[in-house]
């Protein structure tokens, strides 16, 4: 029988079945249509009583191909996505940069309540800016000093012991 | 596919809201409250990635007791500060770290009732 499980129709393998349930197929021969069910994907009833008795679980085939051919279509979907997403981000990322580039320098002053023109206002800026660097400036040139101050210290006293 | 560009626009709205700006306490020095007193010029510049804010005070011995406070309030969360006496002149610094960027903010107390505050530091670091 198991040469022949490609031939069987679909009214023989019922027919075969009502036989394995009348007790009338050998061991053998039972053991054979239990393979054949297992393999064929025939559906009835009575088809399907005899496999629940047999404890059969038809597997549908699978092919490797379609198999092969749908993991690299994910492995596709998902390089797309992947790049796309990429792209996106990038996009974000530019579009936020531009938007600092492109808008250009911004300048407002305000003195004794009043609001300076723009030529005032950035002369302004420009004196507050330097004002401002100064003092970071001179505090950095203090801090350093401090710290050549301290340096020098702890170098004595390490002499001195 | 559509699983990841949402899983994208999540992250890079994540990002967005990650971007919290400084929260200064002398910011609220340049919120207009302030443009039409008469004892105070201010200015405001973003230019090319920079953000600059200058506050001078003068003849107003009320006004810089606030800004020393808001000051002193802003030093608690400060990554480090400094006082340095100069020539007779008191002088403060402090570094605010935000996104990763640092803010410089300074105090120069010109006389008992003037003052000059400035902060600086990368736009990126504001928003």
């Amino acid at each position: 029988m198991r040469e022949q499980n490609h031939q069987l129709t679909f009214e023989e393998t019922e027919q075969l079945c009502r036989l394995y349930l009348d007790c009338r197929l050998s061991v053998l021969e039972e053991a054979e249509l239990q393979y054949v069910l297992g393999k064929l994907p025939y559906e009835s009833p009575i088809i399907d009583e005899v496999r629940m008795l047999a404890g059969i679980v038809l597997r549908p085939q699978v092919d490797s191909k379609a198999l092969r051919s749908r993991r690299r279509h994910r492995i596709m979907r998902l390089m797309t996505g992947m790049a796309a997403s990429i792209v996106l981000a990038i996009g974000i990322f530019f579009s936020i940069t531009w938007r600092h580039d492109v808008a250009g320098p911004s300048v407002i002053a305000y003195e004794n309540g009043q609001r300076l023109n723009q030529q005032k206002a950035q002369a302004a800026v420009e004196a507050s800016i330097a004002k401002a660097e100064a003092l970071m400036a001179d505090a950095k040139a203090i801090e350093q000093a401090n710290y050549a101050k301290q340096t020098y210290i702890m170098n004595i006293s390490n002499i001195s012991k | 596919m559509k699983r990841i560009f949402i899983l994208t626009a999540c992250m890079v709205m994540g990002l967005v809201a990650m971007a919290k700006g400084p929260n200064l306490n002398v910011e609220k020095l340049f919120d207009g409250s302030y443009n039409s007193n008469k004892s105070v010029s201010l200015q405001i510049s973003k230019s090319y990635g920079k953000y600059f804010r200058g506050f001078t005070v003068r003849g107003n011995a009320a006004l810089v007791k606030k800004v020393v406070q808001l000051f002193q309030k802003d030093s608690q969360n400060a990554s480090s500060s400094q006082d340095f006496i100069n020539g007779g002149q008191k002088y403060s610094t402090m570094k605010v770290v935000n996104n990763g960027q640092e803010i410089n903010i300074g105090l120069s107390y010109e006389s008992a009732d003037g003052c000059y505050l400035f902060i600086t530091g990368p736009i990126s670091a504001f928003e």
